[in-house]
C-alpha cells in the first residue's frame, strides 16, 4: 500500500490542515495524514478500520469512537525503547511526523493471530473461566499467571528507564472549568467576564467540544456559524487576564474541598526533533478551585447485538465527527443503526456527503421528531421497529440482517427479515452522561428513566454541571446552562456577574430512545457473540452467568464478569451492563445500582504522577558546613535521615576496616576531630525554662549551674527513650538543648505540643537553631594542647574548665562556645561557631592539629569509640520499647521528682516486669570474631526444634583497636543477672558462643574523659 | 556597613555560582548571602516593649502573614514569632539593642544569620516556578509584595517573602535551612530552566 492517496478524505471541508502532510506508520506501513488529524482518523482515511485484537477473545477490532472513550483502538506508540507508550487510544494521539504505531495483543500479526482460537473456543472461556480453572492446586497459580498474563497483556511496558521530564504545579483559581465545549465555554466566559480567576481545561488540542464535530453548514448560534462562535469566545478568553486554557488537559480526578487532578499533556503531539529538552513532556497540575463547573458532555452507547464488535461498526456520533472534523468518510456504503433521534444527523450527513446510506434501522416502530423528518425527505431508507441480528465480516462488515422485532422487543417477528450490503454500521444505543467527576466528588446520582441514563443528583461540593453531561439535550440548552452556571458561580465568588440571554439556535427537538438492553438474535446457535464491555470482552451472556451463579450485587457482577474493568472504565458499556441485569432480574435499573467511579477519569502515566522525584530530587540532602572539606579529603558519606554525614575517611589502599581502625586507635592515643553540626539544637529561654526541662527530662535540672551541662533523657508518655542529648545552662532562664540528629524535629514538635497544649503557663520559648552553629568535635588526649593555641578568653585548666562545662571565648579568632562534653570518653572539646564560619573554623583546628597527627574520623569511628564505652545510640540500642532501667541507666532516673514525661509508665507491670531485655555486653570467644547486627540469642548451642525461644539480640558491634578484640552489645532477657554466663547467637549455619559482660569496655572508671 | 569577615562562608558558596543568562530570563535566581536574621519572640500586647523596639526602627506588622519593610525589616511568623531581616552584618546591633529593649521582660532574641540563607527569585516566571513546589496561592491579589508565608518548595521548609522588584513586578526571597540550600538551589534552577534561566551573582 501506498502512502498519500487518503481514499477516504473528502475533498474539502474538515479542520485539518491540507497544506501540511504528515507521514506516519501503523504496524509497518506507512500512511499519510494531515496536520490535525488524530492517529484513527488519518487510518480512517486510509481506509483501515481493523487496528486491534481484543483482549480475550483476540477478536478483530475496529475503531469505535473518536475520544476518550475508545475501548478497542488501543495502540502502541513507539518513539524508541525508552518510549513504548502501550493502551494509546488511537482516537487521541495526534498525528506527527514520523509517528510510529503498532497493533497490541496479537502474534505474529493482526491478520494472523495465533491467539484467535480462543474466539472459536470461547465457550469453554465464559466469565470466571480462569477462577474456576486455574485454581487448583494452589501451588502451580504462579504457572499458570505466567501464561495467561501473556496471553492476555495489554502492550508492552518499556524496556528502559523514562527519559523525559514530568513536571508538578499548584494552582489556584475562583472557577475550574472541566471540558471547553459550548457550555463550558459559555460558563468560563460569564464567569471571567465578572473578573474570576478562571481554568478552562480540555482534553482536545483545541477547546470546542461538539461544536468541532458540527457541520459548516450547521445551526447557526445567535447568528453566526457555531465555528465563528467559538473562534470569538476563544478570543475573547484569550484578552482576558486571569484566564488560562490548558488544552490537551484531562480532568482525572475530583477529591475533596475542591481538590482536582489534571494532567497535561505538553509535548506528546509533538515530533521527537521539535521537543525542547526542558519541556516537560506532561504536567500534574493539582488544582484548588472555589468553585467547578462540569462540562465534560456524554458519551454515546453502543447497542448490544449479535456481532455487534466487527471492524466497521462504528458509534454514529463518531462518524459524525470523523466527518465534519477530519473530513473522512468512514466507508462507501452505511448502515444507520438507532434506538434515538441523534444518529440520523449522522445519515444525513453521510448521504449529503455522497455516502450511500442503504438503510436507517430504528428500533423504533414509530421515530418521529424533526430529524427523522428530515432524513424521509432526503428519501432514506427506514427500517422502523428492526435490529440487527448479525453481522458478516471478520475483518470489516460486509453486511448484515436486519429483522422485525417483536412488539415488546425481546424477540424477532418470524419473516420479516431484510439482508443489507454494506461496509460500516454506525450505531447509537443512546447517550451516557459523562458523571465520573461529578461522582468522584462524591455528588448523588439521579436516574433519568426516559433516557436510561444517570444524570447529576445532588452536589455534595462547590460544583455545578453543565451541558450534556447533566443529561442536557440540545446545543441552545447546553450554552443557556453554561451561561446560567457561569453566573451563579460568579455571584457565589461575590463578583457581579452578568448573564447573557439564551443564544438564539434553530435545531429540531429530539423525542425520547427505545431502551431495550440486549437485542435477540443468534441465540439458539451458541454462536451469539454480543458485546458489552468491549475493551473486556464482556458479553451479555457472561452477566447472565454471573447472576445465574449467584452474584446479586452490581459490585460483585462487575468484578467477576470484569464488566467495566478495562482502562476505559467502561464508559460505552456500564448503562448496558445495568440495563441487563436489571432485565434480567426482572428489577428497575436504579434498584440495581451503580459501580464505584474512581480517579482516574481516564489513564495517566506513572512519570505524571511521579513529577520530578525521580532521580536526585527524590528527597532533599542536607549537607554541613563542612561539607566540601569531607569531601575533598576522601570523606565516604553515609546517609543519617536526609543527612550526608562523613563515615570514615580511607586512605589510599585501605578498606573501610582499616580506615575505622586507623581512626578509632587515634581518637584516643594522640588527636581526632569530626563534625558533629547535624545534631539537633534547640534554644530554650525563658523564666519557667528550668521547670520545663524538669518536666521532659527524666532528670533534675533546677540546681544545673550557670556554664554547666549535663546529659538528658527523654522518653514518650508509655515510658519509653524517645531521644537524649546534653543540655546546657546559658544563663539563669535560658538553655542550649542538644538532641539526636535523626530525633531533631520531632523533639522540637513534641516540646512544642506540650508547651501549646498542656503548660501553657509556662513561659518558655523555643528556637530551633540547629543550622546556626556548625559543631566541631575534638577528642583524645592533645585536644587540650591544640584548644591551647587557638582559643582566647577561656581559662583551658581541667580546674577552671571541667568536663560537662561550657565556656564562650574565641577560637581561631573565630567567636566559639566551646563545651567540655564527650561520647567517646576521652577528653574531648565541641567546638560551636557560626555556621558561616565552620569550614574556616575546622581548617584552623586541622593545621593546629597537624603536629598531633590530628586525624579525622567519621560516624562509623564515632560509633566504635562510644560502644566502647557503652553509651547507647537511641534508635540502635533501643527501639521504642526500651526503658532507661532496661538500659541500666536507672542513676538518671530521678526517684525525687514528682512527675516527667513517661514516669507513671515505669511502673506499670511491665515495665517493672524481671524478665525484660536488659543492655549487656557480649564478648565472643574468637576476639576476631565480629558478631551480625540484629542477630538473635539463644540459650542452646544446638537449636531445638522450632520455635526457639529467643533471649534477646545483638544491637551494636564492631571490631575495637583499643580493646583489641571484639565487642558488642546486646539486649538479654535478665542480662544483667546473667553477667559471666555462656549464651548463643544464632546464624543461618551455626551458633556463636558469647559470654555475657557489663556494657563497658574501655576505662570503666572514666579517667580519661575527666583528664 | 559592617564589614564583612572574608571567612565566613555563605551558605552555597560550595557552588561557586557563575553568572549565566538566558534570553528570555523567565527566571532570575541569586543568593542574598549572609543577610542579618534575628528572630524575636515576645507578647506584643505589651505596648510598652513594642514601642521600645519601634525606637530601634524595629516596627512589628500590624497583620497576620504581613511585613514591614524597613531597614531592618520585620517578617511576621506567628502570633508570638517575628523574623527581622537586616543587611549583613548588622544582626548584632540588632541583638544587643533589643535585648536591653526588652530586659527584664519575657522574650527571647535568637541570631539565626547563619541558620538559613536567602534565595532570590526573580522575573516573570517566578511565580510559576514556585508553584511547582509550593501549595500556596501565590497569585498577585492574594499574595502581595508586603506578605510572608511559610510553606513548603518542594519537600524543604521554607519562610517565603514577597517584594516589590525593580520594574515594579513582584519577586520573591526563600529563607531555607543552611543545609538544604543546595538541594533547594538545583531544585529551582532545574525547575527554571523551561523558563530560560538566568543565575545572577
Amino acid at each position: 500500500m501506498s502512502g498519500g492517496n487518503q481514499p477516504y478524505r473528502l475533498a474539502e471541508g474538515g479542520r485539518i490542515d491540507r497544506s501540511r502532510a504528515i507521514a506516519f506508520t501503523f504496524d509497518g506501513t506507512e500512511y499519510e495524514g494531515y496536520a490535525g488529524d488524530t492517529l484513527a482518523s488519518a487510518l480512517l482515511a486510509n481506509g483501515v478500520h481493523r487496528v486491534a485484537r481484543s483482549f480475550k477473545y483476540h477478536r478483530q477490532r475496529g475503531i469505535l469512537t473518536a475520544g476518550a472513550e475508545e475501548p478497542n483502538a488501543l495502540v502502541e506508540v513507539w518513539r524508541d525503547r525508552a518510549r513504548t507508550e502501550p493502551n494509546r487510544r488511537a482516537t487521541q494521539q495526534e498525528l506527527f511526523d514520523g509517528l510510529a504505531t503498532r497493533s497490541q495483543n496479537r502474534f505474529p500479526s493482526l491478520g494472523f493471530d495465533v491467539g484467535a482460537w480462543t474466539d472459536k473456543l470461547s465457550p469453554l472461556f465464559p466469565a470466571g473461566f480462569y477462577y474456576k480453572t486455574f485454581k487448583w492446586p494452589s501451588s502451580l497459580w504462579m504457572t499458570y499467571e505466567r501464561v495467561i498474563r501473556r496471553a492476555a497483556g495489554q502492550g508492552r511496558a518499556p524496556s528502559r528507564p523514562d527519559p523525559d521530564r514530568y513536571e508538578h504545579a499548584y494552582a489556584h483559581c475562583d472557577l475550574l472549568v472541566a471540558g471547553g465545549g459550548p457550555a463550558g465555554l459559555a460558563a468560563a466566559l460569564v464567569a471571567a467576564r465578572a473578573g474570576a480567576r478562571v481554568i478552562i481545561a480540555d482534553e482536545q488540542a483545541e477547546p470546542g467540544g461538539s461544536l468541532l464535530s458540527y457541520p459548516a453548514d450547521g445551526p447557526e448560534i445567535g447568528g453566526r456559524p457555531a465555528a465563528v462562535w467559538l473562534a470569538d469566545v476563544l478570543t475573547e478568553l484569550s484578552t482576558l487576564p486571569e484566564v488560562r486554557v490548558l488544552p490537551r488537559t484531562t480532568v482525572f480526578g475530583y477529591y475533596d474541598h475542591n481538590f482536582l487532578g489534571l494532567v497535561e499533556r505538553v509535548t506528546d503531539h509533538l515530533a521527537p526533533p521539535n521537543i525542547a529538552a526542558e519541556l516537560p513532556r506532561q504536567r500534574l497540575w493539582k488544582v484548588r478551585a472555589r468553585q467547578v463547573v462540569l462540562a465534560t458532555g456524554a458519551v454515546e452507547r453502543s447497542l448490544v447485538f449479535p456481532d455487534n464488535d466487527r471492524p466497521g461498526i462504528m458509534l454514529a456520533s463518531a462518524a459524525r465527527t470523523y466527518l465534519n472534523r477530519y473530513a473522512v468518510t468512514p466507508g462507501k456504503r452505511a448502515v444507520v443503526f438507532t434506538n434515538n433521534d441523534s444518529a440520523y444527523r449522522t445519515a444525513i450527513g453521510l448521504a449529503e456527503a455522497g455516502v450511500d446510506v442503504p438503510a436507517i434501522i430504528d428500533l423504533r416502530p414509530n421515530p418521529g421528531g424533526g430529524l427523522v423528518d428530515q432524513a424521509r425527505q432526503l428519501g432514506l431508507p427506514m427500517l422502523a421497529g428492526y435490529s440487527v441480528s448479525a453481522v458478516s465480516g471478520r475483518s470489516r462488515v460486509s453486511g448484515l440482517q436486519a429483522v422485525r422485532l417483536s412488539a415488546d422487543g425481546t424477540g424477532i417477528m418470524p419473516g420479516l427479515r431484510t439482508e443489507v450490503t454494506c461496509d460500516t454500521l454506525l450505531i447509537s444505543g443512546g447517550w451516557n452522561p459523562l458523571v465520573s467527576l461529578f461522582s468522584q466528588s462524591r455528588g448523588k446520582l439521579a436516574f433519568d428513566a426516559a433516557a436510561g441514563a444517570y444524570v447529576p443528583g445532588t452536589s455534595t461540593q462547590e460544583e455545578r454541571s453543565v451541558g450534556a453531561c447533566r443529561g442536557t439535550v440540545g446545543l441552545r440548552d447546553c450554552i443557556a446552562e453554561g451561561y446560567a452556571a457561569g453566573a451563579e458561580a460568579a455571584e457565589h465568588l461575590g463578583l457581579s456577574a452578568k448573564r447573557p440571554p439564551d443564544p438564539d439556535i434553530d435545531e429540531p427537538a429530539q423525542t425520547d430512545p427505545r431502551l431495550l438492553w440486549s437485542l435477540p438474535g443468534k441465540g439458539a446457535s451458541g454462536r451469539r457473540r454480543a458485546f458489552v464491555d468491549y475493551q473486556s470482552d464482556v458479553m451479555d451472556k457472561d452477566l447472565k452467568l454471573a447472576l445465574r451463579e449467584g452474584y446479586r450485587s452490581i459490585e460483585h457482577v462487575k468484578r467477576y464478569t470484569t464488566a467495566g474493568m478495562g482502562v476505559d472504565q467502561g464508559k460505552i458499556g456500564n448503562m448496558n451492563v445495568l440495563g441487563i441485569v436489571a432485565d434480567t432480574v426482572g428489577a428497575d435499573i436504579p434498584s440495581v445500582g451503580v459501580t464505584t467511579f474512581r480517579q482516574p477519569y481516564s489513564g495517566i502515566a506513572f512519570g505524571a504522577v511521579a513529577g520530578r522525584a525521580p532521580g536526585k530530587f527524590l528527597s532533599p540532602v542536607r549537607t554541613t558546613p563542612m561539607h566540601e572539606w569531607h569531601a575533598a579529603h576522601g570523606a565516604v558519606f553515609e546517609n543519617v535521615g536526609q543527612w550526608k554525614r562523613a563515615w570514615y575517611y580511607p586512605r589510599k589502599g585501605e578498606t573501610m576496616r582499616n580506615a575505622v581502625n586507623r581512626e578509632v586507635a587515634a581518637a584516643r592515643a594522640s588527636l581526632g576531630i569530626m563534625d558533629a553540626s547535624t545534631l539537633g539544637k534547640i534554644d530554650v529561654r525563658g523564666p519557667d525554662a528550668a521547670e520545663f526541662l524538669n518536666r521532659v527530662y527524666t532528670n533534675a535540672w533546677i540546681k544545673l549551674g550557670i556554664g554547666r551541662c549535663r546529659y538528658g533523657l527523654m522518653l514518650g508518655e508509655d515510658g519509653m527513650v524517645m531521644d537524649d542529648g546534653v543540655t546546657t545552662r546559658l544563663a539563669d532562664d535560658h538553655f542550649h538543648m542538644t538532641t539526636t540528629t535523626g530525633g531533631a524535629a520531632a523533639v522540637m514538635s513534641w516540646l512544642e505540643l506540650w508547651l501549646q497544649t498542656e503548660w501553657p503557663d509556662l513561659k518558655v520559648y523555643l528556637t530551633s537553631t540547629t543550622e546556626q552553629w556548625a559543631v566541631i568535635g575534638l577528642c583524645g588526649p592533645n585536644s587540650r594542647r591544640v584548644m591551647e593555641e587557638l582559643t582566647e578568653g577561656i581559662d583551658l585548666s581541667a580546674e577552671a574548665f571541667p568536663h560537662m562545662a561550657m565556656r564562650e571565648g574565641r577560637v581561631a579568632d573565630i567567636p566559639a562556645r566551646v563545651f567540655r562534653i564527650s561520647f567517646t570518653g576521652e577528653l574531648s572539646y565541641e567546638v560551636n561557631v557560626p555556621a558561616a564560619y565552620g569550614q574556616a573554623a575546622w581548617e584552623a583546628i586541622w593545621n593546629a592539629g597537624r603536629p598531633f597527627d590530628i586525624t579525622a574520623y567519621g560516624t562509623e569511628a564515632m560509633h566504635v569509640l562510644r560502644a566502647e564505652k557503652g553509651f547507647v545510640i537511641v534508635g540502635q540500642e533501643t527501639d521504642g520499647t526500651i526503658t532507661p532501667i532496661d538500659l541500666g541507666m536507672d542513676w538518671i532516673v530521678s526517684k525525687k521528682k514528682p512527675d516527667f514525661i513517661g514516669r507513671r509508665s515505669l511502673f506499670r507491670s511491665d515495665t517493672v516486669r524481671e524478665d525484660r531485655k536488659q543492655l549487656v555486653g557480649l564478648l565472643t570467644e574468637d576476639q576476631n570474631e565480629v558478631l551480625e547486627e540484629g542477630a538473635q540469642i539463644i540459650d542452646e548451642e544446638a537449636p531445638p526444634a522450632p520455635p526457639v525461644p529467643m533471649i534477646g539480640h545483638v544491637t551494636s558491634s564492631y571490631y575495637s583497636p583499643n580493646v583489641g578484640r571484639s565487642i558488642a552489645l546486646a539486649l538479654v532477657k535478665r542480662g544483667r543477672a546473667r553477667e559471666g554466663e555462656r549464651v548463643y547467637v544464632s546464624m543461618p549455619d551455626r551458633t556463636i558462643p558469647v559470654t555475657i559482660t557489663r556494657p563497658v569496655f574501655y576505662d570503666p572508671e572514666g579517667a580519661r574523659q575527666n583528664g | 556597613m559592617v564589614e564583612m569577615d572574608a571567612r565566613r562562608r555563605s551558605a552555597l558558596a560550595p557552588l561557586k555560582l557563575a553568572p549565566a543568562t538566558a534570553d528570555p530570563a523567565g527566571v532570575r535566581l541569586s543568593e542574598l548571602a549572609h543577610l542579618g536574621k534575628v528572630n524575636l519572640r515576645f507578647d506584643s500586647a505589651d505596648q510598652d516593649a513594642v514601642a521600645a523596639l519601634e525606637a530601634l526602627g524595629i516596627q512589628l506588622p500590624g497583620e497576620v502573614n504581613g511585613v514591614v519593610a524597613a531597614d531592618r525589616r520585620v517578617l511576621w511568623l506567628g502570633p508570638d514569632e517575628w523574623l527581622i531581616v537586616t543587611a549583613p552584618g548588622e544582626e548584632g546591633a540588632v541583638l544587643q539593642q533589643a535585648s536591653q529593649a526588652l530586659a527584664g521582660r519575657h522574650h527571647a532574641l535568637t541570631d539565626l544569620t547563619d541558620n538559613y540563607t536567602t534565595i532570590r527569585v526573580a522575573g516573570p516566571s517566578a511565580e510559576a516556578l514556585l508553584a511547582k513546589g509550593c501549595p500556596l496561592d501565590l497569585h498577585g491579589s492574594v499574595f502581595p509584595a508586603g506578605r510572608v508565608a511559610q510553606s513548603l518548595i518542594g519537600a524543604v521548609d521554607m519562610i517565603l517573602e514577597c517584594l516589590v522588584d525593580g520594574a515594579g513586578g513582584r519577586m520573591f526571597l526563600i529563607f531555607v535551612r543552611r543545609s538544604f540550600a543546595q538541594y533547594t538551589w538545583d531544585w529551582l534552577a532545574d525547575g527554571a530552566l523551561e523558563f530560560g534561566l538566568t543565575i545572577e551573582v
